[in-house]
């Protein structure tokens, strides 16, 4: 495993830093989609260009990586990391240094979806991974990572009917957290 | 314990799911065998199995987003990054009371402008309609002194006023630095009138004049912005609004710079912008505001007629020259002002001209005043001696003013203007600019009198500047404008000399001859002129790089006109028509100079094997050069023949130090020399010689271009990246730039930015080494299909055509086929390939650095490894 990698694995802040402003830059774009009332729906291919841009960013620094899927397993951790913190740093700027946990906007969320956040959802993994460390890694490598069932199961070296029944009871587990601990 | 009990909890959960949805209950409790908290888990589990979850239906990454973007809708656009429309935002300039200014660049044109994106409350649709109409009635003037608005719209609810970027600062921020010297003063305030003078005259008012909307370029053009900011004729101004509520910073216009006409509500006309301007000068020469500013709507100060007379003997201390115009700007009643602001601008041009003369005939004197003039009026009171400086100062002075503005000192410089086509015949084009052209070298010849660059010459006249300006930006004494009108067989030529300094007109001559007498007529021109200037003429002589036969020289004035358009097209014209003159006349020198200059241009632009055009160039040059050894043009061509075909390095530096050391010195020798060092890896070297190029030259973007070429290859890529931004203000449309934006743009990983710049320059006619590079970049971002269609291209273009083979190694080598990328350079070789000049500076050959067959061709080069 190469240094750079090693080095986001160790959780080096400054590797992560250098990453952010790519993270950022293709946040802004989605948004101004949304600003034009386009539907998105361009998941995959979000990934794709933060994907792109990483490996960019490895190969720039002259670093060659040997296990696709291993990277693609950090970046998906590096991407839950900066937006966390992107959504922990705009509520506070909302709630001018307030609450803690503020949920996504409900005006953004269509009505047959509970509110969510992005922050307690971060919380409620932490905690399903002490429970069980693969279903929580499943849901950050489809949700933050934006990978496919396939792709993660080719990061969790597990078949891909396995990922599926993980995020399904992780999904269930997860909801029931988050309800219990709803703090309004 | 906690595993054992949680594996147990997955497998009837998952089984249960197998469940019909009203079996699962029962189902749960008998697997569960009694454990009832087990049983209470999974059946609550179960109930959030339906339910749905934004995680399990969005990536975090679009909620995100529309989280973001929900933000953005409710509050102030969030201008600082990404694009805005077809606009990519640079950084942030500033912020005004209108919203952000920000820097950023053009995609469609391709160019850099001032984004200043308006607040909501402020962009109401009404005032919009009103502000598009006349911030663009004033920007359509198009004079130098009034900023180009480029276009007023609106992009996703935001409001924004496109405009041309002026580098430089708000004559605000000067002031911070304090009072601001005599000549200065004047200098920016005449520039201020100039341009409020051309929006008056079509009937534009400013309304809104001071320190914040004027903009110092660094060059010195003063630049008046917002026009039409405060929209809105008479009554319909803000403050004139009866029982207004708006506080008065939120008023459109600024008080202390606001006429007392335009604090009670009057209607305006333009001696309110007098009065501003008044308000600016005082300042720029005190650095304060004069008590005439702070007086309030009904104040008391506005029943005086002008600024208090303490005020004024203040302004007199510090600027003599200054204080009438200042009192008379600032009468409280218009009628005792100028009536329009060029009644104050033809005063401010006779006050320069007299602080030029004082500063030529009172150097001391000057040197004591000049000192005392950027002192606030303290350090004055303290040098007791300073005092009298200042009445020498003010006599010097009425002296001046009294000798009159007809004689000045004797014009020892001069810019020669590219001549008007007048008629409508489409040959007075090529002739017009033919004539301006030997008119230049044959004064040259007469004279030793210091011309200005035809390229800067072109460019002010595409400004579409005064003579006079351009002439003073220029830093020559006079100007020599004028038109050409062919009437079938006639030839008409008007011309005017007039003074840099103040426009003043010194000599204006007709010349009507037949078409046929066009040579002895640029003759005859070039020393009446000298005799104007005071020149006497060295010699009168033709000389031998200038032909007598007219119809040779009407086909070489028809080539060259073509050949400095550049494009293939034009450059197979050019050729043909150069290849007639010299046909006609074979010891026509010049134009053997400009067919060698032809043959090269087409190597470099369109592709012609070397081996093709480098040894036409070569016989042309020699011939040039046989002829007029002193040929400087025919030197750098053959300074470029021994550098990219003959790979002849001294011999090329030889060449380029005589072209340098020639009489009339060649402004490309410095550019090319400085390109040859460069190559070489002298950086420090190449950027002195692209420097001296470009003092000769500032505005080519040629010569602007190869200097960020030195810097990139020096590695100071940000750098080269800011000097590109800028070669493409003064010319959009130059491939090179482009491509150089792109490889820089590649070599920072920006490969969406990289091959939007290769586009650009493909689409304007770069050659094939654009497609080339675009594969490189394709492939090493991972395109590599598409950069394998690309080489597909090149090489069935290869097989009925000449495409440089270093143009397909570079591909291979984005592919990361390195025998392939050596094959094809070891063909380069053969075919003397002029890119093999850059292999040891340009930075995507690194990777084959050190490999041996690699190492073979640097030495076969003779480049050092």
């Amino acid at each position: 495993m190469t240094a750079l990698l090693q080095a986001w694995s160790d959780g080096d802040r400054r590797a992560l830093e250098r990453l952010v402003p790519l993270v950022h830059a293709e946040l802004r774009r989605l948004a101004r989609r949304y600003l034009r009332r386009e539907r998105a729906g361009h998941t995959l291919q979000t990934t794709a260009l933060i994907h792109e841009a990483f490996i960019r960013l490895v190969e720039a620094k002259g670093i060659n990586w040997q296990n696709r899927a291993h990277f693609f397993g950090i970046s998906a951790r590096v991407m839950r990391r900066v937006l966390v913190d992107f959504a922990r740093e705009r509520s506070y700027q909302k709630r001018g240094g307030g609450s803690r946990r503020v949920p996504l906007d409900e005006a953004l969320l269509v009505a047959d979806e509970p509110d969510q956040d992005l922050v307690a959802l971060d919380d409620a993994l932490n905690a399903l991974a002490e429970i069980d460390a693969r279903k929580s890694r499943a849901i950050e490598l489809r949700f933050f990572g934006g990978l496919s069932i396939a792709e993660a199961a080719l990061i969790l070296e597990v078949s891909p009917e396995t990922v599926k029944r993980d995020c399904r009871l992780a999904k269930a587990w997860l909801l029931r957290w988050l309800t219990e601990h709803e703090t309004r | 314990m906690i595993e054992d009990r949680w594996t147990r909890l997955e497998r009837i959960y998952y089984a249960a799911l197998e469940q019909p949805a009203s079996d699962r209950s029962t189902f749960v409790r008998r697997e569960a065998e009694g454990d009832s908290e087990l049983v209470a888990e999974i059946e609550g589990l179960l109930t959030y199995d339906e339910r749905p979850a934004a995680f399990m239906q969005h990536s975090a990454m679009e909620l995100a987003a529309r989280a973001l973007a929900t933000d953005a809708d409710r509050s102030e656009p969030d201008g600082y990054s990404g694009t805005l429309g077809s606009y990519e935002i640079v950084r942030p300039l500033g912020a005004g009371g209108m919203g952000e200014v920000l820097l950023a660049y053009d995609r469609r044109l391709a160019r850099n402008v001032a984004l200043k994106l308006l607040r909501r409350d402020v962009a109401d649709p009404d005032w919009m309609a009103a502000f598009r109409q006349e911030a663009l009635a004033a920007s359509a003037l198009n004079h130098p002194n009034i900023l180009t608005i480029y276009e007023v719209g609106e992009h996703e609810g935001t409001s924004f006023i496109a405009a041309e970027y002026v580098d430089g600062v708000t004559l605000r921020e000067r002031l911070k630095q304090g009072p601001i010297p005599a000549a200065e003063v004047v200098e920016i305030a005449l520039q201020i009138a100039e341009g409020l003078a051309a929006a008056h005259e079509a009937g534009v008012i400013h309304r809104d004049i001071k320190p914040d909307n004027v903009m110092l370029r660094t060059d010195g053009l003063v630049k008046i912005l917002d026009f039409g900011i405060a929209t809105r004729a008479d009554s319909d101004f803000p403050l004139a609004r009866n029982g207004s509520t708006e506080p008065e910073g939120a008023v459109i216009g600024t008080t202390g710079y606001m006429s007392p006409e335009q604090r009670q509500g009057l209607p305006l006309d333009p001696r309110t912008d007098v009065w501003s301007l008044g308000i600016v000068i005082f300042e720029m020469a005190t650095g304060r505001l004069p008590a005439a500013a702070h007086t309030n709507q009904t104040g008391a100060l506005l029943t005086q007629n002008t600024a208090p007379p303490n005020e004024l003997e203040e302004l007199a201390n510090l600027s003599p020259e200054l204080t009438p115009s200042v009192s008379r700007a600032l009468s409280r009643e218009r009628a005792a002002r100028y009536a329009t602001a060029s009644e104050l601008a033809r005063e401010l041009r006779v006050l320069r001209r007299a602080l030029e003369d004082l500063s030529a005939d009172a150097g001391t004197t000057r040197r004591a005043a000049g000192r005392h003039r950027t002192e606030p009026v303290r350090t004055l009171s303290r040098l007791g001696a300073a005092a009298a400086v200042v009445l020498v100062t003010a006599t010097v002075y009425l002296v001046a003013v009294a000798r009159g503005s007809r004689d000045g000192p004797a014009i020892t410089s001069i810019g020669i203007m590219p001549l008007d086509n007048a008629g409508d015949v489409r040959d007075g084009t090529y002739l017009a600019d033919g004539i301006a052209a030997s008119l230049r070298s044959a004064l040259a010849q007469f004279s030793s009198i210091r011309q200005a660059a035809a390229s800067e010459a072109a460019r002010y006249e595409r400004l579409g500047v005064s003579p006079a300006q351009a002439g003073r930006e220029m830093h020559v004494a006079g100007v020599l404008t004028g038109t050409l009108e062919r009437r079938a067989d006639t030839v008409i030529v008007r011309l005017e000399l007039v003074r840099s300094a103040d426009g003043a007109g010194l000599w204006k001559r007709q010349f009507v001859r037949p078409i046929d007498d066009v040579l002895t007529l640029q003759t005859e021109i070039a020393r009446e002129l000298a005799e104007a200037l005071g020149i006497s003429p060295r010699s009168a002589r033709i000389s031998g790089d200038e032909t007598r036969d007219p119809a040779a020289y009407q086909l070489y004035a028809k080539g060259r006109y073509h050949v400095l358009r550049r494009t293939p097209d034009d450059l197979r014209k050019g050729l043909e028509y150069l290849r007639q003159a010299t046909a006609l006349d074979p010891s026509y020198g010049r134009a053997h100079a400009k067919l060698a200059d032809a043959y090269i241009l087409l190597a470099m632009t369109s592709d012609v094997a070397p081996k093709e055009s480098f040894p036409h160039a070569r016989t042309a040059a020699e011939r040039a050069l046989a002829i007029d050894p002193g040929l400087s043009e025919a030197r750098v061509s053959m300074g470029i023949i021994k550098f990219w075909f003959d790979w002849d390095w001294s011999g090329a530096e030889a060449e380029f130090k005589r072209a340098i050391a020639a009489e009339r010195p060649d402004p490309a020798a410095h550019t090319f020399y400085g390109h040859l060092l460069s190559n070489l890896g002298d950086h420090t070297g190449a950027l002195q010689e692209m420097r001296r190029a470009l003092d000769y030259e500032p505005h080519s973007a040629l010569a602007n271009a190869l200097f960020a070429q030195c810097l990139y290859y020096e590695g100071r890529d940000d750098e080269s990246l800011a000097h590109l931004r800028k070669t493409l203000d003064l010319d959009p449309a130059l491939w090179l730039t482009h491509n150089m934006m792109g490889r820089i743009y590649g070599r920072k990983g920006m490969y969406r930015e990289a091959l939007a710049s290769f586009d650009r320059a493909t689409e304007l006619g770069g050659s094939l080494v654009v497609r080339a590079a675009a594969g490189h970049t394709l492939a090493v971002s991972g395109r590599r299909d598409e950069a394998r269609t690309i080489l597909d291209q090149l090489e069935a273009r290869a097989a009925h055509a000449y495409v440089p083979a270093s143009n397909l190694a570079l591909v291979h080598l984005g592919l990361g086929e390195q025998n392939e990328a050596l094959d094809r350079l070891e063909q380069a070789l053969e075919a003397r390939d002029l890119l093999l000049t850059f292999l040891t500076v340009e930075p995507r050959w690194a990777d084959l650095a050190g490999h041996p067959r690699f190492s073979a061709l640097l030495d076969r080069i003779g480049l050092k490894r």
